[in-house]
């Protein structure tokens, strides 16, 4: 087995886990059930392409839920992969491994490694301790908000095949809306890492990532593995000064068993096996190897290629043709058709969701004068979620027992805010829509709706919480999600102007300075409301203001008329007094 | 060779310089207007463009390398004997002095662990999987996590 044929290996690795090709061009992630099984390698489960979920990250997110439920099923699935493959999933497949080796073939100046870099390799379990376990068990239990330590401030894989990934496609163009500051660093972060792979073999591997120190220490005890045949060793130290990474002895806990070293050996002292199985056999044969034991490893080889190409050619199909329904939603919501689609749709909504009539049948700034001032707020503007839309009427029930009617809150600047349990930034901006209902309530109508993916009992978080904002949650997607476009990214917040036109949809994170500006934008509406019945109010008084002039003109005319028809008389009759007739002359 | 690594590191820098360079004045933006956006898809592109040129440009470099067959020369060099000494005396001290028969031991309690720890394993699984801990992955995985990927 040469190393073209581990390199094929970390290519269908990577194809495997990335087998939602769609989802390149969609931009959107996959969210079948099949997303609940853990990959062995390091691969986001934001990537548009991932079709399992990444360890790092399911560990990060089971720790931070560890109040909740014990994370078994984590742990059992990291004893499962330490037990059978530990670091052998690193060398062979591991697409970040791949990247990097890739990045490592760009033919500059290789840094050796030396004893800072073997320094260095313990930089990992620091990472490990502090970014995967402390981090989110601090925030997790103290806080009750997932902040998967490791993702947000690290991760490279993340956002290279997470955000660079989604952002580049042009649905996603939305997302821009969210960057700040933890993108602008983890971009960063990702460059430099980039770069010391070009320089330094392995450097994310080697220095920085936890998933490879978690494998390590089930090295000595993995099924999988390059072992030394004691017989044939002569403790040359070849295989280690050749290999790349910073072991001290082959099969140790920085060994990737990439079967470099096999190659290296003079004496054919290592192979690469499963157990008793010989997987590689250096050029000279294992000790224990027959010839009959090579032809039935060839064999066993072909089939395994055939079985792992069936497989692949399943997978392919199953992500790509014949996906979940959920899933095809996703990606069809996103398309253009689908967006100019959505008022047609809300047409079929249910009763309770479904968009009231156009109660007055008016335009806007048309004669309002003798309506309802209620139905002043009416809103001619098509029904729908986007921003100038009208948003469709729906009534939630609230986990106060209240009921929240859109319709009811026509006049009213209203916040909707899609959020959730598991979601940190979510949990994080809540605050800032208690403290801002607080200072609105009356002008202000407020519902935070939870996503209908629920790991915990969202009324019991929010009685420790201490929130008194109208929570609801959305349990089957059809209600108030569909109604305002809600994803399978959060937090979302929507923002409704007097008449329940759409100001704003975004998924974004917020904070009161937003929340503030948002409120203004949308009480412009009011302000030109207001304006407009000042404007009627005042015309009224002028109206009669100017009536009275008239009047008066009138009346001084009349005067005038008759003073000049009497002047005339007086001509006619006396002849004189003609200076005070033209000065009473209008 | 050094063409290269100049190539990689401007790439690297001018890539940097990019996003900091437009988180800054999207910053200042967003002290005027909150709702502002720090990054748009349009600045981003411009603001990436001399980067990704000089990506390319590595890129084209490392093509034309490999098709001359170019190769870093101390690239397959072995690290010095200096630096692994302490783990080659060791490899040497350690593997000749077992003896067959402690190896055999040592293979037999070696078994019983794996099964141990196989057997572990599934429980864990399945507790996982009734205590709802494999839910909290699906939810977590099925979600886009903004804020693992660096979106925000």
């Amino acid at each position: 087995m040469k190393d073209k044929k581990r390199r094929l290996i970390q290519l269908y690795s990577a194809l495997l886990y990335n087998a939602n090709l769609k989802g390149f061009v969609s931009g959107r992630i996959y969210t079948g059930n099949t997303k609940a099984l853990c990959v062995p390698g390091f691969n986001c489960y934001s990537c548009p392409g991932a079709v399992g979920a990444c360890p790092l990250g399911s560990l990060q997110a089971s720790l931070a839920a560890s109040g909740k439920h014990i994370g078994f099923y984590i742990v059992g699935i990291f004893l499962l992969y330490g037990l059978i493959a530990g670091r052998t999933i690193c060398g062979w497949v591991c697409p970040m491994g791949l990247i990097q080796e890739i990045l490592h073939k760009i033919p500059t100046y290789k840094l050796k490694k030396s004893r800072v870099t073997r320094a260095l390799s313990y930089l990992k379990y620091l990472i490990l301790a502090l970014f995967v376990f402390a981090i989110p068990l601090w925030y997790g239990l103290k806080h009750d908000m997932a902040v998967p330590g490791f993702c947000k401030y690290i991760c490279p894989a993340g956002t290279f095949e997470g955000a660079m990934a989604l952002l580049s496609n042009k649905n996603n163009s939305g997302f821009f809306g969210m960057l700040g500051i933890l993108f602008t660093r983890k971009f960063v972060i990702m460059l430099i890492i980039g770069l010391a792979c070009v320089f330094c073999y392995r450097s994310f591997c080697r220095f920085l990532c936890p998933l490879g120190a978690l494998y390590g220490m089930f090295n000595k005890l993995a099924l999988i593995g390059v072992k030394v045949d004691m017989d044939r060793c002569n403790g040359c130290g070849l295989c280690v000064r050749k290999c790349k990474m910073d072991v001290k002895r082959v099969g140790d806990h920085e060994c990737i068993h990439c079967g470099h070293c096999i190659d290296t050996c003079a004496q054919g002292a290592l192979s690469l096996k499963a157990g008793e199985f010989i997987l590689k056999a250096p050029a000279k044969g294992c000790a224990d190897d027959t010839e009959q034991n090579v032809e039935k490893r060839k064999r066993i080889e072909k089939i395994a290629w055939s079985i792992a190409l069936a497989v692949l050619v399943f997978a392919l199909l199953f992500y790509n043709v014949f996906a979940d329904g959920r899933d095809k939603k996703d990606a069809a919501d996103n398309t253009p058709a689908a967006q100019t689609a959505k008022s047609d749709e809300v047409k079929d909504l249910p009763s309770d969701i479904r968009p009231e009539e156009n109660v007055s049948g008016t335009e806007t700034g048309g004669d309002t004068s003798g309506q309802d001032p209620a139905l002043r707020y009416e809103s001619s503007a098509e029904p729908g979620y986007n921003v100038g839309e009208r948003l469709p009427d729906f009534t939630a029930e609230c986990f106060d027992g209240s009921t929240f009617t859109l319709s009811e809150y026509k006049g009213k600047v209203v916040f909707i805010n899609l959020w959730a349990t598991w979601c940190g930034p979510c949990v994080a901006e809540l605050p800032y829509f208690n403290e801002f209902y607080h200072e609105h309530g009356d002008d202000v109508a407020m519902l935070a709706c939870h996503s209908p993916l629920v790991s915990e009992d969202v009324k019991e978080f929010l009685e420790d919480k201490g929130w008194d904002i109208p929570f609801t949650i959305d349990t089957d997607g059809e209600g108030v999600f569909k109604v305002t476009g809600g994803s399978n990214t959060l937090p979302q917040t929507i923002v409704l102007n007097r008449k329940g036109e759409v100001i704003y949809n975004e998924i974004r994170s917020v904070n009161h300075e937003m929340l503030e500006k948002l409120y203004e934008q949308a009480s412009g509406d009011k302000t030109a409301v207001e304006t407009e019945e000042n404007a009627v109010e005042e015309a009224v008084p002028e109206d009669e203001a100017k009536k009275d002039e008239a009047e008066s003109e009138a009346a001084e005319t009349d005067t005038a008329d008759e003073a000049v028809s009497e002047a005339a008389d007086a001509d006619m009759e006396k002849d004189d007094d003609i200076d005070s007739t033209q000065d009473s002359d209008p | 060779m050094s063409v290269q690594s100049i190539v990689c590191i401007l790439a690297v820098i001018l890539l940097a310089g990019a996003a900091i360079g437009l988180y800054g004045k999207g910053k200042a933006a967003k002290s005027e207007d909150p709702t502002a956006y720090i990054y748009t898809r349009e600045s981003a592109i411009s603001a990436a463009a001399p980067g990704v040129f000089m990506l390319i440009a590595g890129l084209g470099f490392s093509i034309a390398g490999a098709v001359m067959g170019i190769r870093d020369e101390n690239e397959d060099k072995p690290a010095s004997a200096d630096v692994c000494g302490e783990g080659m005396k060791r490899a040497a001290n350690d593997y000749p002095s077992k003896k067959p028969e402690d190896a055999e031991t040592g293979k037999g309690r070696m078994y019983k662990i794996r099964l141990v720890v196989l057997i572990v394993a599934l429980i864990c699984i399945i507790a996982g999987i009734a205590n709802g801990n494999m839910k909290d992955i699906l939810i977590k995985a099925i979600n886009i996590c903004t804020e693992c990927i660096g979106l925000g």
